[in-house]
């Protein structure tokens, strides 16, 4: 199947929690649409003929690198040809890959290049820019890739899979999960025309799908924040398979971990941890998300001694740390021990649960990676909500994998 | 048998790209040969024992570790019972010698113990390349990183030693300072930054070439190993290879655990092999994707930049 996928760069703000509002280059899904961060979420299929086309309307020439993906070919309007690294004057490398230059170049070299690919193998990927790599994928040029495998199909339990059927990858949810870090006055300076320095390089916020916490919380698609369409709320039912994507789209290193529960990774890079008959999947709690680097993850919640039939519901009572989001002022317990059950909580305390939901951070444990410009809370940092059997719906946690750019 | 490794350590300068000559502390191999970065690149055989004489030219003492291979070290202390060396020192003007067996194959670093936080930086570290019994240099069907069943058999090989280079740490001791405040301006694979990495292997200081140049079809054996203080991502574009060992310790043994990735971080010290078959013609970047690493004193291109050629 043909998949075309149009990109325009595009530079924009973006919002945080702290009321910065920060200059980014990013990529849009439509030619009258914002830059978005991250870029947008790229869905196809193992076998597809992936088509990306990428307009550049930055003040420098840009560029995609698909790291993972072979063969990938350009095509600048004079016929497909495999992906090269462009040298300058003098045999010095000017971008990694085929770029798209910036318009009004004296050079006039086309603004517009399609680059396509074949993706072989299933899984989480991350794409970037390849052109002035130190500054442009810091500033936003970087976005999650996810392929289905050739045999996936949403309607079947064993065919809703990671990495196909028989891999131990099914999922009833999903979340994509990209990191990042901005250090805003790079970013100001690349705003203002002046010198990026990355030796000067202090990140101040880290991003998590583009937002930093609070905002992570947020619904995706929330009107105020135009730029970051993408929410990182996990919500799951007891029991259920939770496929975790985590992407390094920056250039630290992240170690998220959820709270009290421990995830299996199946995948890293996009490639399914298996040799033949070895299942070679492992457990982890903290997960260094390194950059460039991908993850994927089967999580199940089964709770503090849940067993559905001999034990449905979890009694001992979480940590308080783990309820409260800020001061404690705002809490997202129930003021129950039991999971679908609402309790009294404490005069003055504003309830933000719903319905008896059972809610743990997700974060990174590099602890400065959950402040927004030093104040906690802030960055990456999540929640997981483990809602009622049944109460939840199918819609939360399903990516649809019919659009190649959903948002 | 016995084979017998002789080491200088002394100072000499390193060429970075874009600025002056740059005062370094190194290895040589012999008596007349200047100090280099990183220092000689020694092949010896699995089980062979090493006797290593280390020759010091230096300003102050120094010594020798080996990471990753199994020896006792000789800690010293100063006269107030301070720890000050992780192994037997060679005294300014003096020579120290060390006993070891290459007990497994593998990339090795060989690094200075004395005050390593300063003179590693200042360039005291190398590779020892351990060869899997059977290797015979002059028959590549016998070429593999670690023996039959290991599934590390290769065409190609090459070692990539990641560093470091802080140039204000680098004249301030070679002016007797100490140094704080660790910042490197410049990353480097074999002792050079990009674009030189590229450049083939010389005589000079810096001697090792990091570019690689395959035909397509051929197994290619990246053995990378981070003699650095930071974390280093190198990430392969374009290629996915496999994970055939870290900290050369073989991944397939009695099961293959083997696993296949495209990016790749190292901690200091540490090393991965990974195993891949060149792809088709052309050029393929291998950078370090801490995009901070490939830059030049905050020039872009630079740092931790080479170029796989499929011709």
């Amino acid at each position: 199947m043909l998949r075309n996928v149009d990109l325009w760069t595009r530079d924009g703000f973006f919002s945080t929690p702290d009321g910065s509002s920060i200059y980014f280059w990013g990529l849009a899904s439509r030619e009258d649409g914002k830059a978005q961060l991250p870029g947008p979420l790229i869905v196809v299929q193992q076998g597809d003929t992936v088509r990306i086309n990428l307009t550049n309307t930055l003040p420098e020439a840009t560029s995609l690198l698909f790291p993972g993906q072979e063969g990938v070919t350009v095509d600048d309007g004079t016929g497909p040809r495999p992906v090269q690294p462009r040298f300058g004057p003098g045999g010095v490398l000017t971008s990694f890959t085929d770029y798209a230059d910036y318009p009004d170049n004296p050079m006039a070299n086309p603004t517009r290049v399609t680059y396509a690919f074949t993706p072989e193998n299933p899984g989480t990927y991350l794409y970037w820019s390849g052109t002035n790599v130190h500054r442009q994928v810091l500033m936003g040029l970087h976005g999650c890739l996810i392929v289905r495998p050739a045999d996936y199909d949403e309607s079947v339990p064993a065919r809703r899979t990671a990495y196909g059927e028989g891999t131990g990858t099914e999922f009833d949810r999903e979340y994509v999960l990209v990191l990042a870090e901005v250090d805003p006055e790079l970013n100001y300076n690349v705003e203002h025309g002046f010198p990026y320095r990355v030796r000067d390089y202090k990140p101040r916020y880290w991003t998590m799908n583009g937002r930093c916490a609070v905002d992570t919380m947020l619904p995706s698609g929330v009107g105020y924040l135009p730029t970051q369409p993408y929410g990182s709320m996990i919500t799951a039912e007891p029991g259920e398979k939770v496929l975790f994507r985590y992407a390094g789209g920056g250039i630290e290193n992240h170690p998220l971990h959820p709270h009290g529960n421990h995830t299996r990774i199946v995948g890293l890079d996009g490639r399914l941890l298996r040799n033949g008959a070895t299942d070679l999947s492992y457990k982890r709690f903290t997960v260094l998300v390194g950059p460039g680097q991908t993850y994927d993850q089967i999580f199940i919640w089964t709770g503090l001694g849940f067993d559905p039939v001999t034990h449905p519901i979890p009694t001992v009572l979480p940590q308080l740390q783990n309820l409260a989001v800020g001061h404690a002022g705002n809490t997202l317990w129930s003021g129950s021990a039991y999971l679908g059950l609402k309790g009294d909580l404490p005069v003055g305390v504003a309830d933000l649960n719903d319905m008896g939901e059972y809610y743990f951070m997700l974060h990174s444990h590099e602890e400065v990676q959950i402040t927004n410009w030093g104040k906690y809370p802030g960055g990456l940092m999540t929640m997981v909500a483990v809602f009622p059997s049944g109460r939840l719906g199918e819609r939360h946690g399903r990516i649809p994998y019919t659009e190649s750019v959903p948002v | 048998m016995v084979t017998n490794i002789d080491l200088w350590a002394k100072s000499g300068s390193i060429i970075l790209p874009g600025r002056d000559p740059l005062p370094f502390w190194g290895f040589s191999g012999s008596a007349g040969a200047g100090a280099q970065l990183p220092g000689p690149r020694y092949d010896v055989m699995e089980g062979e024992s090493l006797h290593i004489t280390l020759s010091n030219q230096l300003p102050g003492t120094t010594s020798l570790v080996l990471s990753g291979v199994e020896f006792t070290p000789q800690p010293v202390k100063d006269g107030q019972g301070r720890f000050v060396s992780y192994n037997t020192e060679a005294a300014p003007g003096g020579s120290a010698a060390y006993d070891i067996v290459a007990a497994r194959p593998g990339v090795f670093l060989y690094q200075s113990g004395t005050a390593p936080e300063t003179q590693v930086q200042m360039g005291l570290y190398g590779v020892i390349v351990v060869r899997p019994l059977g290797y015979d240099p002059g028959n590549p069907s016998t070429w593999s990183g670690y023996g039959p069943g290991t599934g590390t058999e290769f065409d190609v090989e090459k070692v990539l030693v990641i560093g470091e280079v802080d140039t204000a740490w680098h004249e301030e001791i070679a002016g007797g300072g100490t140094p704080s405040d660790y910042d490197p301006g410049y990353f480097t694979l074999n002792g050079r930054s990009y674009p030189a990495t590229v450049d083939p292997d010389d005589a000079s200081s810096q001697p090792y070439g990091s570019g690689m140049a395959a035909a397509p079809g051929q197994r290619i054996l990246l053995r990378i190993i981070n003699a650095g203080f930071l974390n280093h991502t190198l990430s392969l574009d374009g290629v996915t290879a496999r994970v055939v060992a870290g900290d050369s310790w073989p991944l397939k043994t009695s099961i293959d655990t083997t696993y296949r990735k495209n990016t790749i971080t190292l901690g200091s010290g540490q090393s991965y092999d990974l195993l891949f078959t060149a792809p088709a013609t052309g050029k393929y970047v291998i950078y370090d994707r801490d995009l901070n690493h490939v830059v030049n004193a905050n020039q872009f291109p630079g740092g931790i930049i080479t170029i796989l050629e499929v011709t």
